[in-house]
């Protein structure tokens, strides 16, 4: 019997090291923050170039990584404090409290349905609302409610307990404590992934002030299915069609001011997000105002060809300087160097799509895994090791390992599962 | 078949790629009234959690006994659907599922009633063999716990590293006689102070020295026979005429009279017939190449440990394995003569090539020498070969290239600080982590660039190389006068691709590089079970991504080993030995040598071996009684959906 | 890259008033700014009749020993030419001539006029290449007239642009130095043109008042800039090249000896009085001499700039053409 191994983080990468591991037989604890698995990937509507929906082979995935008897999901959990060495690290984990009881709930959605408090919803970036009890998204793995108490009735002002009396079944517990578990693991992967950089940081571009102004991934889930406008694409402002969408490349991406180093999947990113704004208003003007088109992978630069000449998007090579707001009609007004004609230019566009940069989110207990100045994992034999912190046992795996596309954060992880699996094996239970 | 069947259609909106297109409610409204089916269902995506939920709640309540599942390509969810099926109680073949989102929503976009409509035959037809469909059972196999990796360069030696750690059994195979693949014919690698041999080497020796791997060197793989958990391979190994004994003396190499192009330092040096590839290779034993080899003797007589036999035979060998790992590598772009002059001059190189230059094991030392002086001028000329850039280029992005065009000229600055360089390029893909400081240090070192729409011209002068290029930024027409060219080549895919898919049935994408199961999600698993897929023999990747994919496709391989045993799909031919006549019609179809005939009472009837049988039909269609069946496609089922698809459409 | 022509036929170059806003933004770290003065610094040694701003620019070591150059020689004709210091009063006319320094400065001031006027034909000349027939003068001259008008009061005159800055400091320190220089001037000129040879100390003359006046805001703008260097606390200051430390030591040497002369004559300091005076003299010509090979050139190459991108723009608006 292997020793088991912890998979810390629930997106793509976490996921898929976790299924890879249990596929061998050996038990994994997968560890996330929030209280469903899924990450970044369950936010996309689409993924380049195939235009999958991306909902359509994540979930599946995140249904084997509950399903499987060797994986042991501990959601709204994290991880406190990491000790010991390889083949045997001893790491505490807090159970964060939901108030409901995961083996009673049945995802009945009923409480959901009674809870009076409506919050914006962080899933949908603030521009949708959820309730205080709440799943983040309707295909959640697990399918169990969780309440804020930040804005739950009962715990700011001690009244309500609607939900607790529709539930079917009792799950609801106010009652409930943290609990915090001790895992004995062989091995640890650390797959915590990303945030994008806040574009406030420019305040040129006017993120924030002004209304039509989105990020890449509000723009998602705002072209989603599953957004807070079912796919329409409208205004905030004025809840109409755009007529005409800019897309800016390297917001906060390729910058000394915040972030040198490029995000990777950003320009096919918005690629992509054109060719769906085109699917979904087809006389729609789309222009993608960038500095290099980093269509790199595989069907990337075809993807992008055909984004030219089948979709007629248009691309610009130049970064705009500011975005400013026209009063009244609330549109957009660029000003940017077309380079290929060298001439200061002026745009007023409808809607304007920032392709923010990532921004890796923090590893906190790991204090022995040297970052870079980024907040990158250091990979010290990136070559021969591509998988290996300095810390040995400990893996990192997708973008908290460097900026990377989904095939490359799958293919890490499961790179990471297979040396991971080496040690496990080797430390029997 | 005793019970009536009771059908159960399930469509699925696919987020808003069928909905968006097919009026789903009409769709399970029409499902209702057909012959059989007593319940139909939409959910927004069928094979999440709470979509499979309803499935299995609808085969419990309404008491199913046959699920039809119209949503997208069976080869995306048709294992998801009948794990669910299974779940609910029902034998997983008595599923059937309908396309409606690549055959219905995706192609008729424009047309969305005839669409609609359309869905609706499909899934009359689908209810029509549902009803006929039967239970069936996996077939079961047990798992060889060993691996059969292709491909020698760093993506194999990772995988074969990984496997042989985890304690499996690793038959590595390399067609040239070293291990090591391009990566060794590197010099200086990006952000680390390390040339590509020496980093491939400590790969080399991690894996030769692990007892579970078998290194067959200069060897290759002329059979593969089997599917998941066994396959047997025929290991043809081609002899190299010098054995172990060889102390690498050196003095065969001064008397062979055969001096041809020396392919490992990619014709820029000359080689013998009897030569080692490189330094650092492994093994270190010299070789014989025998297509240029005179046999004349000469080098017999002065080796002094007489480690020389020019009679020496090539041998084969078996291998049984469970997996096979497809890592043959990808092979450089090689412009046609005259593309950008090359050909026409030896200053204009690839970038291969100047690797080669840069080395200090290389032709010259280390010296970046050309036609004995140092260029005052280089010309790098990016995405030669790639981007549709000229006539002869793919059309993809080779990923690699700006990255490596660059450190090579940071090298050369280091080195040379006075050479003037031009990059002359149609986009900077510094996307890796660490390469974009790599632009910004050229860029400080005052290397100027270039961006181009049209791609630029060179030019051979009798004393210079003219290079001309529409400067898109300037919108200048520029004249370079380089005193050498740098064609930063992509990759194409291994010329030796066409050989390993003759031996292994794996498909390849349109632009020529093996297809793997999904792009997003499977990227190192090929479509058939138990063949992976590692490095750039799927697209163009850099060393580190060759290695990540080397690892992740032992995983897989391991997460097959660790079973007992497998489960194949059973939809495989099947002899009705009571009809069959024994004509072996069949037999002479079988491209997989599946069918052999066997005796029965008095006459003699087909027999199929279900391991090899790969269900591809044509014994079915051959057979002229009808005795062979495929299981899962019977002709009443079949015969069932044409009648459904050509009958009236009901109310 | 063979592109020489195309960057001095801009007269962009000269409408940047290196606030360094772009040099803070950008995000790859480019520092346009610094381009842009050292475009500028390149485009003086261009434009400049002859070879010396070329050296002057190119070599330190020619630049050190033309400043020499021209101190020594200033500085052996003050000493060699001067008259007799007498003690009280403080006579500078008698210490040294003012014939002689009208009869230099009326040299100077032709040399220095026939240098700027041949460099602003080199100037005009490189710009016509550039632009074609587009705006050649010799269409709409009533529009290139009117243009010039416009522009020298706006631009030159009430530097209207550096109000854009975020820093309005600059524009303070810019008119003061500026005014202050010309105040100075006329102040000067009403003296030589009134052939007067020592002005009274009282009563106060107007033009003294005007000199003495546009003296403390020269001084004032010049010890900004000297401070502004020094501190580096700004995009346009994070680099000085040596030009650049030439021209603002010059100005803020003659203002602060021309003030410290002035007092000396109410205080009656004569050796301070005829020192100051020495040094003083020698300073000023310094200036004036390297005038066309250093900073202080721009005073004619951004008018002309101003002037051709303004007299272009109204032209096109006009024509309703492209350029």
């Amino acid at each position: 019997m292997a020793k088991p191994v912890l998979v810390v983080g629930g997106g793509i990468a976490g996921i898929q090291a976790a299924v890879d591991l249990s596929e061998q037989g050996i038990k994994t604890y997968l560890v996330e923050k929030t209280p469903s698995i899924g990450g970044r990937m369950a936010q996309l509507d689409k993924t380049f170039p195939t235009l999958d929906c991306a909902a359509c082979i994540l979930t599946p995935k995140m249904v084997s990584a509950s399903k499987n008897e060797n994986i042991e999901l501990l959601t709204y959990s994290e991880v406190q404090e990491v000790k010991g060495s390889t083949g045997d690290f001893h790491v505490k984990v807090l159970k964060k409290p939901r108030y409901v009881e995961i083996e009673k709930c049945l995802g009945c959605g009923e409480c959901i349905v009674k809870c009076p408090v409506s919050v914006p919803s962080e899933f949908n970036l603030g521009m949708g609302k959820r309730k205080a009890i709440y799943w983040p998204f309707p295909q959640a793995v697990p399918l169990v409610s969780t309440i804020d108490t930040e804005h739950c009735l009962y715990f700011t002002k001690g009244v309500c307990k609607v939900c607790q009396k529709f539930c079917p079944t009792g799950a609801i517990n106010f009652e409930q404590k943290p609990e915090e578990v001790e895992l004995d693991v062989a091995s640890i992967i650390v797959a915590t992934g990303f945030q994008l950089q806040d574009p406030r940081k420019i305040p040129e571009y006017g993120y924030g002030t002004h209304a039509n102004v989105y990020t890449s991934l509000e723009f998602e889930r705002l072209v989603s299915s599953t957004g807070p406008t079912t796919g329409e694409i409208v205004r905030t402002s004025d809840k109409k069609h755009p007529n005409s969408i800019a897309f800016i490349q390297c917001v906060c991406s390729r910058d000394v001011r915040m972030n040198p180093n490029c995000s990777a999947f950003c320009c096919t990113a918005s690629v992509k997000q054109a060719i769906l704004a085109k699917e979904h208003l087809p006389g729609v003007d789309c222009t993608v105002f960038y500095m290099d088109l980093r269509a790199f992978g595989k069907g990337y630069q075809e993807f992008y060809d055909r984004a030219r000449t089948e979709f007629a998007i248009r691309f610009v090579r130049g970064r705009p300087a500011r975005i400013e707001e026209v009063p009244g009609t609330k549109n957009l007004t660029l000003t940017y160097e077309d380079t290929s004609e060298g001439r200061l230019k002026k745009t007023e566009v409808d809607m304007a799509v920032l392709a923010v940069g990532v921004k890796v989110n923090p590893i906190e207990p790991f204090t022995n895994v040297q970052l870079d100045e980024d907040g990158y994992i250091k990979l010290p034999n990136s070559y021969l090791d591509p998988v290996s912190t300095g810390v040995n046992g400990i893996f990192a795996a997708g973008v908290v390992a460097g900026a990377k596309d989904i095939p490359d954060s799958v293919t890490q992880a499961s790179a990471a599962a297979m040396r991971a699996s080496v040690l496990a094996v080797r430390e029997k239970a | 078949m005793s019970e009536e069947p009771k059908v159960g259609v399930f469509v699925c909106h696919c987020g808003m790629n069928i909905a968006g297109t097919i009026n789903v409610k009409e769709v399970i409204e029409y499902s209702m009234t057909l012959p059989h089916v007593v319940d139909a269902k939409e959910y927004i995506f069928m094979c999440s959690a709470p979509g499979q939920d309803l499935i299995k709640d609808s085969v419990k309540k309404s008491g199913l006994n046959r699920v039809v599942v119209a949503a997208c390509s069976p080869s995306m969810h048709e294992p998801t659907f009948r794990r669910a099926v299974e779940e609910a109680g029902l034998n997983r073949y008595l599923l059937e599922m309908v396309n409606i989102r690549e055959q219905s929503s995706w192609v008729h976009s424009d047309e969305k009633q005839k669409a609609t409509e359309k869905t609706k035959d499909l899934i009359r037809m689908a209810v029509a063999k549902a009803s006929l469909l039967e239970p069936l059972e996996d077939l079961r196999f047990g798992v060889q716990p060993a691996s059969l990796i292709l491909g020698g360069g760093v993506a194999g030696l990772r995988a074969s590293l990984d496997l042989a750690e985890r304690g499996y059994k690793v038959h590595l195979v390399e067609e040239l006689p070293t291990l090591g693949g391009r990566a060794a014919r590197l010099g200086k690698l990006a952000h680390v102070d390390m040339k590509g041999a020496e980093m491939v080497g400590s790969l080399i020796k991690a894996v030769v020295s692990n007892p579970n791997v078998t290194a067959h060197v200069n060897s290759e793989v002329t059979e593969l026979d089997g599917s998941v958990g066994y396959f047997k391979a025929n290991i043809k190994y081609k002899p190299r005429f010098v054995d172990a004994k060889c102390t690498l003396c050196g003095e065969c190499f001064r008397v062979c009279p055969v001096e041809v192009p020396n392919e490992y330092e990619f014709g820029i040096s000359k080689r013998r017939a009897i030569y080692l590839p490189f330094k650092e290779a492994y093994p270190p034993v010299a070789v014989i190449d025998s297509e240029t080899c005179t046999r004349c003797g000469e080098c017999v007589k002065v080796c002094e440990p007489h480690a020389i036999d020019l009679d020496e035979k090539g041998h084969d060998l078996e291998a049984i394995a469970g997996g096979v790992v497809l890592a043959t590598g990808f092979s450089p772009y090689e412009p046609p003569e005259g593309e950008y002059g090359y050909g026409h001059s030896k200053k204009v190189l690839t970038l291969f090539q100047l690797e080669r230059l840069l080395d200090e094991d290389g032709p010259t030392g280390g010296e970046l020498k050309l036609e004995g002086s140092t260029p005052r001028t280089l010309a790098f000329i990016m995405c030669v070969g790639s981007l549709g850039t000229t006539k002869n280029a793919h059309q993809y992005c080779s990923r690699m290239c700006c990255a490596s065009a660059l450190k090579n000229i940071l090298t050369i600055k280091d080195r040379y600080p006075e050479v003037e360089i031009y990059t002359i390029y149609k986009d900077m893909r510094t996307y890796g982590r660490g390469d974009e400081r790599l632009y910004e240090r050229a860029a400080e070192r005052l290397v100027k660039f270039i961006m181009f729409e049209a791609p630029p011209t060179v030019n051979v002068k009798s004393d210079n190389l003219e290079v001309r290029v529409h400067d898109a930024t300037l919108q200048e027409d520029l004249l370079i006068p380089a005193d050498a060219v740098v064609l930063a080549v992509g990759m194409s895919p291994s010329q030796s691709l066409p050989k390993v898919r003759s031996v292994v049935k794996v498909g390849c994408s349109a632009e020529g590089f093996l297809r793997e199961a999904h792009l997003k999600l499977r990227p190192v698993e090929a479509p058939a079970d138990g063949i992976y897929l590692a490095g750039s023999v799927t697209s163009p990747k850099n060393i580190v991504e060759s290695v990540m994919a080397g690892s992740a496709s032992a995983a897989k391989a391991a997460a097959l080993f660790g079973k007992e045993e497998i489960r194949i799909e059973p939809m495989i031919a099947q002899v009705t030995e009571e009809i069959c006549s024994g004509c072996a019609i069949c037999i002479a179809m079988c491209p997989y040598g599946a069918i052999s005939r066997k005796q029965k009472d008095e006459k003699r009837v087909a027999e199929v071996d279900k391991a090899l049988c790969k269900a591809c039909g044509a014994c079915v269609a051959a057979c002229p009684s009808g005795a062979m069946q495929q299981a899962g496609f019977k002709d009443i089922q079949m015969m069932a959906q044409i009648a459904a698809l050509t009958e009236k459409r009901g109310a | 890259m063979g592109l020489e022509d195309k960057l001095l036929s801009s007269p962009s170059l000269w409408l940047c008033y290196y606030c360094g806003e772009c040099s803070d933004t950008c995000p790859r770290d480019a520092d346009p700014g610094a381009f842009m003065m050292a475009a500028r610094r390149y485009a003086i040694r261009k434009y400049s009749w002859g070879k010396l701003a070329s050296i002057f620019y190119g070599n330190p070591a020619a630049s050190v020993a033309g400043f020499f150059f021209t101190t020594l020689t200033a500085l052996l004709g003050v000493l060699l030419l001067r008259g007799s210091a007498i003690f009280s009063p403080v006579n500078l006319q008698q210490f040294f001539s003012f014939e002689i320094i009208h009869n230099v400065g009326l040299l100077l001031g032709a040399f220095v006029g026939l240098g700027a006027l041949a460099n602003l034909a080199i100037m005009a000349k490189q710009i016509g290449t550039g632009r074609r027939a587009e705006i050649s003068p010799k269409k709409k001259l009533g529009v290139w007239f009117s243009t010039l008008v416009a522009s020298v009061i706006r631009e030159s005159l009430a530097q209207i642009g550096y109000l854009k800055c975020t820093n309005r400091n600059r524009y303070f320190a810019h008119m003061a130095l500026f005014w202050g220089f010309l105040g100075m001037s006329v102040a000067t000129m009403i003296d030589f043109l009134l052939g007067i040879g020592n002005v009274p100390l009282v009563p106060v003359p107007p033009q003294r008042v005007l000199g003495l006046a546009s003296g403390i805001a020269f001084c004032c703008g010049a010890t900004y800039y000297v401070y502004k260097r020094v501190r580096r606390d700004e995009q346009h200051v994070r680099f000085s090249h040596f030009t650049d430390w030439v021209f603002v030591l010059l100005l803020f040497l003659s203002g602060i000896s021309g003030l410290l002369l002035t007092t000396t004559l109410y205080t009656n300091s004569n050796l301070a009085a005829y020192t100051l005076y020495a040094f003083h003299l020698v300073v000023v010509f310094d200036l004036i001499v390297l005038a066309p090979f250093t900073k202080f050139a721009h005073a004619i190459y951004r008018p002309l700039a101003i002037w051709v991108n303004e007299a272009a723009a109204n032209i096109s608006r006009l024509t309703g053409g492209t350029t």
